[in-house]
């Protein structure tokens, strides 16, 4: 369950770098940044850390477990940053198939 | 300062994180190590490294109690757990009225064999350097560290105020771009982890509050006063039985679902016998030390309380027990601890890079003037140098025989004739290769360090891999990780100086005109 809550702290923050435009068009050319999919990457995003918080939380009690999740946030979130510099391709094979980004993104252009 | 906020917070962010910059890394860094304090004193003491579990642990440290110290009023003992693979046994010594704590003792669970460990600081050292430093009172060195700290979260709060695009360049990180790269770096080694670096320097700030305000009413230094007199009724103890630790430990642990940790011996050999057993089986971190519960038995094993964890009288005591308790991490398991230490991790590097950003950024317009120079010259010996110092301190405690009477007076010395030897060849060599030369340096030491480990330990690092010995592996993997970051720039900064070298400017001129001696120049202030 541990892991399972740390591949949701990365893909929420994938998430949340996908509702940026810089990175959502390095992985979606074919398709428009729009409001709709802004929203939709931050919902999502926030989502998967909540349901993430819930797992730590039931794992270890309310006050250790949310400090933990906070500590998988930052390590996460430096994780996606680092994908999105020096391995592009895992980034966006990530972003394709492990979120469901066909229902949030708008096929256009 | 004139400007807008953000060009005044802009202003106030550089003036006092440069100032303060330089000791705050050898802070930060101490500290980033501190949260595997014991591993690191485990480490620094291989006499323990031969130590072998065993699952009847607790009856070999109750025969040396027994044959030991049988005329004791209370016995203590610490099981083998995830940070140390030895039993520690403390008990009082009813003849002793001077001692603060009674004997201590360290026993192989296997052998029951008494290990006397070398001397060392350990991780102590890096610890109390952390917040008390070296060679000074404690109260110059609070306030030192209270004022750097002080402005360390202005650092941080008007770092958040200036950065123009916190959440639209949340991920972003530019490689190759010199200027923008180390902007970046510094920007998101802050952002990313900017709840733990807010949390450290306010915590920080709380914990030696009581010297910063120095009229407040708080005792400081606890005064434990003399004991009573000697015990001298000499009373009949009786040790036929056998205590019924298996069955009081399995019911502990099916209770809280952590391993016992310790056990206490309340007049050991009378009727009156009681022990209490504990664990890590703290729910709340805001309920400060003593949060476990634990459980009291009789001599048959059944349980006959429960001492309830402490919890906090009212929200500014929890306040204060979470900061306590997460700055010093005393709530944490490995997981936790691990995250810590990333965290701390990053929060070096923001001071490290936020550092070496400042004479970045001023390079073409400053290059030669005395003030600058200066700040370039103790970047490198504060930030290369002083990771040399760490490692070279971790090799003297191997390298010094371990029965030299003065070894841990020397271990320390080892460590700060480095970072001045560093800090020396930081201002004559102020260039990238000065900056090479002392990262390549502190990387092969610590590299090397687990194979050091392996030749001047008491059992070899297979043994420690069979036997999953996980404090000592644990210290190798940092001192790997350590190195892994410190390759790193180094190769970065190899890799950017090839592609300087294509350049039609001679290297060898530029070379010269970056490690001129440091001479005011006129006009310079």
């Amino acid at each position: 369950m541990f892991i399972l809550s740390v591949i949701l702290c990365l893909l929420g923050f994938l998430s949340f770098s996908l509702a940026n435009s810089k990175h959502f068009s390095a992985v979606f050319e074919n398709r428009e940044f729009t409001a709709y999919s802004q929203w939709g990457f931050h919902i999502l995003g926030w989502i998967m850390l909540v349901i993430a918080a819930d797992i730590l939380t039931t794992l270890w009690s309310l006050e250790i477990g949310l400090t933990i999740w906070v500590g998988l946030l930052q390590l996460t979130s430096v994780i996606v940053a680092l994908l999105f510099t020096y391995s592009l391709p895992v980034y966006t094979f990530c972003s394709k198939y492990l979120l469901p980004s066909v229902l949030i993104t708008k096929k256009e252009i | 300062m004139k400007g807008g906020l953000r060009k005044s917070m802009t202003w106030l962010h550089t003036w006092s994180t440069i100032t303060a910059g330089w000791i705050l890394f050898a802070i930060f860094v101490t500290g980033t190590l501190s949260f595997f304090r014991y591993e690191i004193s485990y480490w620094m003491q291989p006499e323990f490294h031969q130590a072998a579990p065993n699952p009847q642990a607790i009856d070999v440290a109750y025969d040396y109690l027994v044959n030991n110290a049988p005329a004791s009023k209370q016995w203590q003992i610490q099981l083998p757990y995830e940070r140390s693979r030895t039993l520690a046994l403390y008990w009082d010594d009813p003849n002793d009225t001077a001692r603060r704590r009674g004997p201590r003792v360290q026993l192989d669970p296997k052998t029951g064999g008494k290990i006397t460990p070398r001397d060392t600081a350990g991780g102590n050292f890096l610890y109390r350097f952390h917040f008390e430093l070296y060679g000074m009172p404690r109260d110059v060195a609070y306030w030192i560290v209270g004022v750097v700290s002080m402005m360390m979260l202005i650092g941080i709060i008007s770092g958040i105020i200036m950065h123009r695009k916190i959440f639209a360049d949340f991920f972003l990180f530019r490689p190759k771009k010199k200027l923008l790269s180390w902007l970046d770096g510094h920007a998101i080694t802050s952002v990313l982890a900017l709840p733990f670096h807010l949390m450290i320097t306010f915590s920080g700030i709380l914990l030696i509050a009581g010297v910063l305000l120095p009229w407040n009413g708080e005792q400081r230094h606890r005064d434990r006063g003399e004991r009573d007199g000697p015990e001298v009724t000499v009373v009949e103890r009786q040790y036929d039985a056998v205590p019924p630790f298996d069955k009081m430990m399995a019911n502990a642990q099916q209770s809280w679902g952590v391993p016992v940790h310790r056990i206490s011996i309340e007049n050991p050999g009378l009727a009156t016998l009681r022990y209490t057993l504990s664990g890590p089986n703290r729910e709340e971190i805001s309920a400060g030390r003593g949060g476990n519960t634990s459980f009291v038995y009789n001599t048959q094993g059944e349980r006959i309380k429960t001492n309830p964890a402490n919890t906090a009288q009212n929200a500014a005591q929890a306040v204060y027990n979470y900061m306590d308790m997460l700055h010093q991490a005393r709530f944490a398991d490995t997981t936790t601890r691990w995250l810590l230490f990333f965290a701390g991790v990053l929060g070096s590097i923001m001071v490290g890079s936020g550092s070496i950003l400042w004479a970045v950024k001023r390079s073409k317009k400053q290059m030669g003037e005395t003030g600058y120079e200066f700040v370039r010259g103790l970047n490198i010996g504060s930030i290369a140098g002083f990771m040399s110092a760490c490692a070279a301190y971790f090799w003297a405690n191997r390298l010094i025989s371990s029965q030299y009477s003065a070894r841990e007076g020397w271990e320390i010395a080892t460590f700060f004739i480095v970072w001045l030897l560093t800090f020396i060849a930081g201002f004559i060599w102020r260039d990238r290769r000065g900056w090479t030369v002392q990262l390549s340096i502190a990387a092969v030491l610590f590299t090397l360090l687990p194979v050091l480990d392996s030749l001047t330990s008491s059992a070899n690092i297979w043994h420690a891999i069979v036997t999953a010995d996980w404090p000592r592996l644990s210290f190798d993997i940092l001192a790997l990780f350590c190195a892994a970051t410190l390759w790193l720039c180094v190769y970065y900064l190899v890799k950017v100086k090839d592609k300087k070298r294509r350049a039609p400017t001679s290297e060898k001129r530029d070379s010269k005109r970056q490690n001129k001696p440091i001479k005011p120049v006129v006009g310079d202030a």
